[in-house]
């Protein structure tokens, strides 16, 4: 400001004064400060939006919610002069109570992404895109979806009111083709449809990570990429320290020596995909040893048929099913019992082989007959904050709902995108190529991924530290709480509210959408809530709110069946998300792929390609070395990647982490590594989604290897 | 009248005016004498005084060192390697909290990461490492041109318009914390935006390392002179950027030559230890472990 000051005085001297300046300056140029290239002095940044508000050096501290994953911890972010310097965790938010990971740290660079989509585009022809305003922009989309027949929405996010918006949208517009995030192939659908199955509450489960004792992990992803994820990371605070004498012991059962695995106290080895068997493995030990919930009668039903289920599986039988050596059971069932109060929990990972909602369900009927529902450390029905409904919501129209894998390739008109990239997030994602190609394609997605770049026109989203927004957690967090995401900084480039461009196209559509803007849309569902008071705390967290505990429901019939595994391949290929990414989505970032090159002792400039990771036995067997190239092949194609060879991995296995290949999506991301869905069989499990561990492949030395 | 004068009287007078000179003489060389005294005695007062002044500035000075000592902390880190999850949490919030530059994926970039906390992958979980911040620091003694030096709070402190990049101290590092800057970061001019002011980019050509955050200790520090009063523990703890952030709470941060802080108190642990402690370095972030030998075996790669 000071400096804009001086240079608007400075410009306005006459020649002649200006001499006598440079003379009395000895010398120096006053025309130099004019000219801000040749010379400037060190403050001088480039201006940003909305830094006109700020004096020199002036910050502030604003609470919001972050957005880098679904869980949305609160988060308090360091404005200078109107511009993000810093992402710190909020200490009052629910879901991470002042603490955060390496995702929500990164926020910034997925607001100041170079590759970013700066105004509103249309397609001429596929790919090739021209700048158009706004009113012209949403005048196309309105046209196109009045002219459109059968339209296709795909909604990525889980919970919160812009999926509602999206949803209220669809339904208006009478189609029944409304996919959220749990039509995802890679989603927590299994524990939802589980939770659904056995309480009649249709939710992810809630976990007392803070008062257990003893977590049994059935492969879920607790240390890495997970639905609990930091909250689970903040609770072993507590698990591993809180009580000098008793900590709490957490066992993780897995086929790989995975990230979790390593930190955890224990590691049971299994073949992929049969945790559900060894659940009622321990259930019968359990059982049979009279070792269960004292009230289990009254709090569930069908308790006695599950007995008789659970009797079928022996130590001795599970054994040769799992791999898990009999003792290991018992042992494990008597832990489970003695240190309670104790919590067995599943997740996305664990879930994602055919069988994975009766993984889901098995897990949660262990859990109830040790320790019940609602109880200190134990399962939980998560409780939500109550919210007004938008008036005239429309009824769901009629027409079947095709399973979102079973999308026709030619048959949809209209497909519209928002927070879901298809055409690099599904198994047998290639697929998708010729469904968006003969498609017209609304995308409101602010970076260029590999789905967007086939869109025809593309209304480019705020990202998250720019708009506003609720946020509620998508996680295990038990606590009625919610937080609201508000603009940090100005748009930094022409871009809109998502929600906002969606309720213009509604109103021009002549629909029911009686609001200007989706702030009014948010205000109208919290007004109950005092919006200015959470916007200034940033989160909101109720008082617990008095649930009846609902029956549970044991399966009266429980046919477990092997999980599928197609393809002509001999090797089981395991992709799993690491760390440091959400679906590819923190590919963008170079500080997160190099981190997750640090966490394996990759150096750095690797950390941006794949490898597949595989036993040294394998290894042998294939007669390849760590940072050999093979190739991966299944019935749909095939993809070259380098290995890496590590212990801890069965020889039957080959894990390659995902996140990485993609085609499109910037400059950090772009023809970097590649991407294992390219070669995953369409294989559906009994979740009615796709699964992402359901692919044997074949694998060979690549001939061009030293 | 004056013809009436003998030769007597003459002499007389003659003897007169000699004792008069005579007088004036000795008056004048009582009065120097008298002088002489005098300022030798004001001199010598004033030089007793003075002495004095001496005395007492440097009783004070004596005072003020021995108050500084006192008062002066010794920063240190405690990391609880049990419970560790391996996140990277710290890692990245340093490296945004310290402009540190990423590396990309030029293969000519290989050797040349920049990651002042770096997470070692060991057989049991993981290590996180800082600057050790020694005590006895080897790095400070071989800088030829004073650049990295350990300041009166303990930290090691590295200025880089001082830098001449010999990497001398790089070398002589037993844990190899400092790094050197091998190129001009290639920032994409949008990530110039999240830069933090409180921190200097460094040029290309000198070593840098971890400050144990002395920015925001600084920040704090005019804070509490603002307020005047002094630092609580419970400020300090989750100072540094890595140690904020770290989502089990197992960095903590503190003033070590303070009994009463938990940091003091974590140390003395039975799960205590640091990390070649026989070079004799006296580093000051300490570790816990359950199992400590692994971690000591494993970090003196």
């Amino acid at each position: 400001m000071l400096w804009r000051r001086i240079k608007n005085k400075v410009e306005n001297i006459d020649t002649k004064k200006r001499r006598i300046i440079e003379s009395a300056l000895a010398g120096f140029p006053v025309s130099r400060i004019l000219n801000d290239e040749q010379f400037s002095l060190p403050y001088t940044k480039p201006p940003v939006p909305g830094g006109e508000d700020f004096y020199l050096g002036e910050e502030k501290i604003v609470k919001t919610s972050c957005g880098q994953c679904h869980v949305g911890c609160g988060i308090d972010v360091r404005v200078v002069e109107g511009r993000a310097v810093k992402i710190s965790g909020n200490p009052i938010s629910t879901p991470n109570r002042g603490v955060l990971g390496p995702k929500g740290l990164t926020g910034i660079f997925t607001l100041y992404d170079p590759d970013r989509i700066k105004n509103p585009l249309i397609a001429r022809t596929k790919r090739e895109f021209k700048d158009i305003g706004w009113d012209e922009a949403i005048e196309e989309a309105a046209k196109a979806i009045s002219k459109a027949k059968r339209i296709a929405i795909l909604c990525g996010r889980p919970i919160g009111f812009s999926r509602d918006l999206f949803e209220r949208f669809a339904y208006s517009i009478g189609t029944p083709l409304f996919y959220d995030y749990y039509d995802k192939s890679y989603s927590t659908k299994a524990l939802k449809m589980a939770m659904k199955e056995a309480t009649g509450v249709e939710d992810i489960p809630g976990y007392d990570f803070e008062n257990s004792n003893y977590i049994l992990s059935l492969g879920a992803a607790l240390f890495e990429s997970t639905c609990h994820g930091l909250r689970l990371s903040r609770a072993s605070y507590k698990i591993k320290h809180g009580t000098p004498t008793i900590r709490a012991k957490v066992v993780q059962v897995e086929p790989f020596l995975s990230l979790t695995s390593k930190q955890a106290d224990e590691w049971i080895k299994i073949r992929p995909g049969k945790y559900d068997i060894l659940a009622l493995g321990i259930a019968n030990v359990l059982i049979s040893e009279g070792l269960y919930y004292k009230d289990i009668k009254n709090i569930s039903e069908g308790f006695d048929e599950f007995s008789k289920i659970v009797s079928n599986y022996s130590p001795k039988i599970v054994e040769k099913e799992t791999g898990v050596p009999d003792r290991d059971i018992v042992r494990i069932a008597k832990e489970l019992w003695f240190s309670r109060p104790s919590v067995i929990v599943t997740d996305e990972r664990s879930t994602s082989t055919t069988n994975g909602f009766k993984i889901a369900y098995t897990a949660l009927c262990l859990s109830v007959l040790v320790g019940g529902i609602n109880q200190p450390g134990g399962l939980y029905i998560r409780q939500h904050p109550k919210f007004k409904d938008w008036e005239n919501n429309p009824e769901v129209p009629k027409g079947e709902k095709i399973p979102f894998y079973n999308i026709p390739e030619s048959d949809i008109d209209l497909i519209i995108l928002y927070y879901w990239n298809p055409l690099y997030s599904e198994p047998a994602c290639l697929r998708w190529e010729r469904i968006l190609k003969n498609s017209f394609v609304i995308s409101f997605s602010p970076f260029m991924d590999e789905s967007t770049a086939l869109a025809d026109l593309i209304l480019p989203d705020h990202t998250f530290l720019e708009r506003f927004e609720d946020t509620q957690t998508h996680s295990s967090v038990i606590n009625p709480s919610f937080g609201i995401r508000q603009p940090v900084v100005a748009p930094l480039y022409n871009t809109q509210n998502a929600c906002d461009s969606l309720i213009k196209i509604a109103r021009k559509l002549g629909l029911d959408f009686p609001w200007e803007n989706f702030e009014e849309a948010v205000k109208e569902r919290l007004k109950d809530y005092d919006i200015e008071e959470i916007k200034e705390k940033g989160w909101f967290e109720g008082e617990d709110i008095a649930v009846k505990t609902p029956k549970f429901l044991f399966p009266k019939k429980l046919a477990l069946e092997e999980p599928k595994w197609e393809g002509e391949g001999d090797i089981y290929l395991l992709p799993y998300k690491s760390i440091t990414y959400a679906e590819g989505s923190g590919a963008n970032i170079p500080y997160l792929q190099e981190l997750g090159g640090m966490l394996r002792k990759i150096p750095s400039y690797k950390s941006y390609m794949s490898f597949l990771e595989i036993s040294p036995e394998l290894a042998e067997k294939l007669d390849v070395k760590d940072g050999d190239k093979v190739i991966v092949e299944s019935q749909i194609g095939e993809i070259e990647v380098a290995v890496i060879i590590r212990e801890g991995i069965p020889s039957d296995c080959a894990l390659i982490e995902l996140g990485k290949g993609h085609k499109e999506y910037g400059r950090f991301a772009k023809d970097k590594g590649v991407n294992p869905r390219e070669i995953l069989l369409p294989v559906v499990g009994d979740t009615d989604n796709l699964s992402h561990w359901a692919t044997k492949v074949k694998i060979k030395k690549h001939r061009g290897a030293k | 009248m004056i013809k009436d004068k003998t030769k007597n009287e003459m002499i007389e007078d003659s003897t007169k005016d000699n004792r008069k000179d005579k007088r004036k003489i000795i008056g004048f060389i009582g009065s120097f004498v008298a002088l002489a005294f005098g300022s030798s005695l004001i001199s010598s007062a004033l030089g007793f005084l003075t002495r004095k002044d001496e005395n007492k500035k440097q009783n004070r000075d004596k005072n003020k060192k021995q108050n500084r000592d006192k008062k002066r902390p010794k920063w240190a880190m405690v990391i609880d390697l049990d419970l560790c999850t391996g996140c990277g949490g710290c890692a990245i919030a340093c490296k945004v909290e310290n402009n540190v530059p990423f590396t990309g994926d030029d293969e000519k970039m290989f050797g040349a990461e920049i990651s002042w906390m770096t997470i070692l992958e060991t057989e049991k979980g993981f290590l996180p490492l800082p600057c050790f911040h020694c005590d006895n620091p080897p790095c400070t003694k071989v800088c030829p041109v004073g650049a990295t030096y350990i300041n009166e709070e303990g930290i090691v402190m590295q200025i880089w318009d001082r830098c001449i990049g010999c990497r001398y101290c790089q070398v002589a590092c037993p844990y190899e914390r400092k790094y050197f800057v091998w190129t001009k970061p290639h920032w994409p001019e949008t990530y110039k935006q999240w830069f933090n002011p409180d921190v200097a980019t460094r040029p290309k050509g000198v070593v840098e390392k971890c400050t144990f955050c002395a920015h925001r200790l600084r920040k704090l520090k005019e804070k509490v002179k603002d307020e005047d009063r002094e630092i609580k523990d419970e400020e300090v703890r989750y100072l540094p950027a890595c140690a904020e952030t770290c989502p089990t709470r197992a960095i903590v941060f503190g003033d070590i030559s303070n009994p009463e802080s938990i940091v003091s108190q974590l140390a003395k642990s039975p799960r205590a230890f640091r990390i070649e402690e026989n070079l004799g370095t006296e580093p000051k972030v300490i570790y816990l472990a359950k199992e400590k030998r692994k971690y000591i075996t494993e970090g003196g790669e």
